[in-house]
Formats: structure tokens, C-alpha cells, sequence
């Protein structure tokens, strides 16, 4: 048996240790706090940050804690969630082109929230809380349905998934237009917000539910990581592992459309957080998910910062709805992704 | 045909195994036993059922018929994480999605011995490049699975069931697509462990003079039914292999090792 310290020394860095999670971790945080002040410090009004914490009754404090702060928690929230859902997604799918706005499940909560919401404020309903909730059956309901469609022999054909998904999200966005034209003009400017995603204006409230939804979210996840790396290995493998393969699946279809639902409804549909950020994340420090998952709550959550930092400076005083900056960044870089690996355009 | 009787020494048994897909019969009443310390080669044509009557042993696949124990209990009441820590399957192909490393690969037979959260001590670790040592992978620990040769790759899957630490290991075809070095290599490895370790060997083969040559025993299987099982110059005669694979075959004897050779003895362009 191979005891002595050069054996060990010479296969450090070739797994995940205990001490490279942590400082990972501690390094993605440091970059989240950097990208929090200087997100926290620019807006489209110029306000003192001095001012705003010394004198409570100044504009600066009144921008700063009423719109500025509750915004920068909810793109917080929002990247995390999205970044989480992505890896997890492409986990169950072995596949790094799923995400949550490609296979059609942001779709499926969208039009879900956007009918509670109609529906409900017609009926004087509350809202706040039951909209998340049916956003999130019908994102579980839209993912149910990709994955199943895209079986062939109790197998997941990568490119039927894509295709299902790209299909799925067309649909849900012409049943979105179709309620658009039925509702009152009320509603049109609410629709739009919802189809190209936007962080505008968050209630306390709405980040609170979010944050919690999105934490029990990933827990569950968390909790399974080291699963979702021998799913890596097949369905088969997996299981001879001592993986519940099906369980594990359920498991991750839940956890991913509850976060998905949550986020939908304050946030609309903002596509490719959850491509791009796990990505990046896996060529810097492997593949491991008990690595990937936090490293993609707290990456996710840097780079929603930065891209609604853009979304709200770019054009000053108007706004770019963040959805729009994520997927010009995203466009591109999916592509770049499908022809990465030459012969293999799914990464298989 | 002669079935051993059933002793404390054979971890794993089948008995009167019936399987196949839907509407697709493929094993016909299969009965055996995975003995401690031996290597059972299971040979036959393609088609035979030689991977699906190893998917039912390894429990991923459930018989239509008959049962398969491990220690005397039915397979389908254990529990899956017990199961992984005492029976190990490599499976003919291996596909890897995303980018891990070699030893990361290996580490994963780990697995069912570890808890959710609790990272691979000092004794995985090690437990791990022992069996990276024995597949001569040490120095390539590090790489991408992805960037490996295919013989290399296969070897990492091995290590990896080795790492699992199983009584039992199921191999589908091990040395598949590996050069006679690698072949000779592995099988010599396999005999080495199942003598030391107690380890009861499963492979399925499709080289009959591999199987000659390192199995203690070799059931010999025709579209889902045993045409023979016991030792090799009992199961591998001439007779039975013509019934099996349908043209004239040769048993002799390679004059070094003294182990079974068996040739095709018809449709040599270079007869007479």
C-alpha cells in the first residue's frame, strides 16, 4: 500500500479536496462582494453612498435602501437560482447545453405566472404568493413533458431534448403573445417584462420568497451532488453505484422547476445565466458537482450583478432589460459552445 | 451439463434465469454459481445473451423467471448502496459526460461507501491508487478521461470497480478493442486479485482462447441457453463449439502455456 507523502503529493490536484471547496468558494465570494459595491455604487441617478448611510432623511439614502439595495438582492437571488438550475439541468441530462430557458422550462413558468397573475388580479386574489406556486406546476409540468418527449428506448436522445426544448420555448412564448392579445392593454407592458426578463423595481417580499425558495432548492441539490457526478457516468453506471437514478431524477425535475417557478414570476424569463456560468465555472475548477453547485450559486449571482449593473448604466437614464444583456452575451456563446468540440457538438 | 453444487464458497447464484426485453426472449433457464478466488468466463456468439445475463446478475436488469442471490439473499430485496460496496460491473462501453480526471473517475467507486457530504479520506485515496498502481494508470492520474486512448480508458473503469471494493465484479467484455499486451495484462491482473482477495470474476468474452487460457470455469451460451459449463477442456471441445458457432472448429493445445488454442479450422483461403 502506497502510504508514504510523494504518492499522495504527486495526486493533489487531480480531485476535489476538502481545502481547494473552501478556498473556490472564499474566492467567488470575494468576487461577488467586489461586484456588489460596484453595483451597489453606480445607477442611473448618481447618488453618495456616504451621504445615503449618514443622513436617513437625504434622496441618496432613500435611492439607495428603497430601490438600489432591494434590486441588487434580487439580481443576486436571481443569478444564483438560474446558475444552479443550469448545472443541475445538465447533470440530469449529461448534456452542457441544457438550461432552464433553452429546454422551455422558464417558458412553462412564464405563461403559468402570466395567467395566475391575470386571473387573479381579476378576482382580487393574493397574488405575491400563489403566483410563484403555479408558475412553478406549470414549469414542472413543461419539464416533465420535454424529458419524456425526448426518451427513445427509456433513453435521453441529446438532440431530440434540444429540439423539444427549442420547440417547447416557441410555444410557450406564442401561448404568452396569445394571452397578451386577449387581456387588456393593462397588462401588455407586465407581458413584455415577462418575456424579456427584467429586474426592475422588487419588493422586499418578492426577494424574501425567492431566496427562500431558491435555498430549499438548492439544498436538495447540494444534498445529491455527489450523485449528479456518477449520473456523469450513465444512467446504468449510476445505478450499479448505488445511485436511485429514478429517484434522483424526480428529485432534480422538482427542485429545478421550483426554482425556476420562483424565479419566473419576479423576473421574467432571463435565458443562458444558467449555460455560461457553469460552464466557465467547470473549465476553471473540474467537474465535480460538489464543487460545481456552490461555485454556480455564487458565480450565478456575481454575474447577474454585473449584468443588470450594464442593464441599468448602458443607456442611462433608460434601461435595457437584463434578459436582453444575458442573451446577447449568451447567443453568441452558445453557439461557440456547439461548435467547440468539432466532431462533437453536444460535448457527448 | 453439470452444475456444481452450491457451497459457502460462491457469494453469488443464479438459478433457472429467464429474461429478455419486451416480447424479446433472450436467456432460456440459466443457472450458475460466482465462486470465491475463480474466474468464470462466459462465452458465446454474438447475440447469445451473454450481456443481458450479466446485466441480471449485477441486478440492473430483473429476470421474467428464477432468481440470482447474493449470500443467500434475493438481489432485488438488497439494498442498492449495500449491493454496490460487494458487487462491481464494468460495463462493455463507457461514456463520460463533462470533464473529470482520471483519479476523480476512479474515486467514484468510492462512493457507495461514503456519506453525502463526507469528502474521500486518506484510506479512498489510497485505496484508489492502488488500484490506479495495478492498472498502470498512476501517471495518468491527472488527465482528462476524455483525452485517453480507448485501452487506457477501459483500464480506468476496471480501476475504478477495483476501487468499489467488491466480493463480486462483472466484466463485459474487459478486453474488447485492447491489444494482446493489454489482454494478457488484464486477465493476468484478474487472476491475481481473485486468488488474493477472495474475488469472485464474471466476464463475458468473446476470445475463446482468452477464455481458455485464464478462466477456471466457462459457460458456454447458444441463443440464450447453456451448451456447457464446467472446466475448460470440459465445455471448449471441439463437438460442442461447432454446435455453438455453426462451422469447423480446431482444439489444440498452445505449446507454451499448455493452455486450450482454438482456431477456425474451415475457410482459410490458404488451405491444401
Amino acid at each position: 500500500m502506497i502510504t508514504d507523502a510523494t504518492g499522495a503529493r504527486d495526486l493533489a490536484g487531480a480531485y476535489l479536496t476538502r481545502a481547494r471547496l473552501t478556498l473556490v468558494l472564499v474566492l467567488l465570494t470575494g468576487l461577488l462582494a467586489i461586484a456588489m459595491l460596484i453595483a451597489a455604487a453606480f445607477g442611473s441617478v448618481h447618488i453618495s453612498l456616504a451621504r445615503a448611510f449618514a443622513d436617513p432623511s437625504s434622496p441618496d439614502h432613500a435611492i439607495f435602501f428603497a430601490a438600489r439595495l432591494p434590486r441588487l438582492a434580487m439580481a443576486v437571488v436571481v443569478g444564483a437560482v438560474l446558475a444552479t438550475v443550469g448545472a443541475a439541468l445538465q447533470a440530469l441530462v449529461r448534456n452542457p447545453l441544457a438550461e432552464g430557458g433553452i429546454l422551455g422550462i422558464s417558458g412553462g413558468g412564464a405563461l403559468g405566472a402570466i395567467v395566475a397573475l391575470v386571473f387573479l388580479s381579476r378576482i382580487g386574489g393574493p397574488e405575491t404568493t400563489v403566483v410563484p406556486l403555479i408558475a412553478f406546476g406549470a414549469a414542472l409540468l413543461s419539464t416533465v413533458a420535454v424529458y419524456r418527449l425526448s426518451e427513445v428506448d427509456g433513453q435521453l436522445e441529446p438532440f431530440t431534448l434540444l429540439l423539444v426544448g427549442v420547440i417547447f420555448n416557441a410555444f410557450w412564448g406564442a401561448a404568452i403573445m396569445l394571452v397578451n392579445s386577449v387581456v387588456n392593454f393593462y397588462y401588455a407592458h407586465t407581458i413584455l417584462f415577462w418575456l424579456m426578463g427584467s429586474l426592475e423595481a422588487p419588493t422586499w417580499h418578492e426577494v424574501e420568497l425567492v431566496g427562500a425558495l431558491g435555498l430549499a432548492g438548492f439544498a436538495a441539490l447540494a444534498w445529491h451532488a455527489r450523485d449528479m457526478n456518477l449520473l456523469s457516468l450513465g444512467d446504468e453506471a449510476a445505478g450499479e453505484l448505488g445511485v436511485n437514478v429514478d429517484g434522483l431524477r424526480r428529485l432534480i425535475f422538482i427542485a429545478t422547476s421550483l426554482m425556476v417557478g420562483a424565479v419566473v414570476s419576479v423576473s421574467g424569463i432571463i435565458a443562458f445565466v444558467g449555460l455560461i456560468v457553469p460552464h466557465v465555472l467547470r473549465l476553471a475548477f473540474g467537474s465535480d458537482h460538489r464543487l460545481l453547485l456552490p461555485a454556480s450559486l455564487i458565480g450565478g449571482a456575481a454575474f447577474m450583478v454585473i449584468a443588470d449593473l450594464i442593464a441599468r448604466v448602458a443607456i442611462s437614464p433608460a434601461e435595457i432589460p437584463v434578459g436582453a444583456i444575458t442573451a446577447l452575451f449568451g447567443g453568441p456563446f452558445f453557439v461557440y459552445m456547439l461548435r467547440r468540440e468539432g466532431g462533437k457538438p453536444l460535448g457527448l | 451439463m453439470t452444475i456444481r453444487a452450491a457451497s459457502d464458497s460462491s457469494p453469488l447464484r443464479a438459478r433457472d434465469l429467464h429474461a429478455g426485453y419486451t416480447g424479446v426472449p433472450v436467456l432460456h433457464g440459466v443457472s450458475l454459481e460466482a465462486g470465491r478466488g475463480e474466474v468464470l468466463a462466459i462465452v458465446g456468439p454474438n447475440g447469445s445473451g451473454k450481456s443481458t445475463l450479466l446485466k441480471v446478475l449485477g441486478g440492473t436488469m430483473r429476470p421474467s423467471r428464477g432468481s440470482v442471490e447474493f449470500e443467500g439473499r434475493d438481489l432485488h430485496s438488497l439494498d442498492r448502496r449495500y449491493l454496490a460496496r460487494r458487487i462491481a460491473t464494468v460495463a462493455q462501453e463507457n461514456t463520460v459526460a463533462f470533464r473529470f480526471t482520471v483519479l476523480e473517475i476512479v474515486l467514484m467507486g468510492r462512493a457507495p461507501h461514503l456519506g453525502a457530504f463526507r469528502f474521500e479520506s486518506r484510506r479512498d485515496l489510497e485505496i484508489a491508487q492502488a488500484a490506479l498502481e495495478r492498472f498502470d494508470l498512476l501517471p495518468l492520474a491527472h488527465r482528462h478521461i476524455e483525452e485517453l486512448s480507448g485501452g487506457e480508458r477501459k483500464r480506468v473503469f476496471l480501476a475504478r470497480a477495483l476501487t468499489q471494493e467488491p466480493q463480486v465484479m462483472l466484466l463485459d467484455e474487459p478486453t474488447a478493442f485492447l491489444d494482446l499486451k493489454h489482454v494478457v495484462g488484464i486477465f493476468t491482473r484478474f487472476r491475481e486479485l481473485a486468488v488474493s482477495r477472495g474475488l469472485a470474476v464474471v466476464a463475458t468474452l468473446h476470445d475463446l482462447n482468452a477464455a481458455a487460457a485464464y478462466a477456471d470455469r466457462i459457460m458456454l451460451l447458444k441463443e440464450g441457453a447453456v451448451l456447457g459449463y464446467g472446466k475448460p477442456a470440459e465445455v471448449l471441445t471441439e463437438e460442442k463449439l461447432r454446435l455453438v458457432y455453426e462451422t469447423e472448429i480446431y482444439v489444440g493445445k498452445n505449446p507454451i502455456t499448455g493452455a486450450l488454442a482454438i482456431l477456425p479450422a474451415s475457410g482459410s483461403a490458404h488451405r491444401g
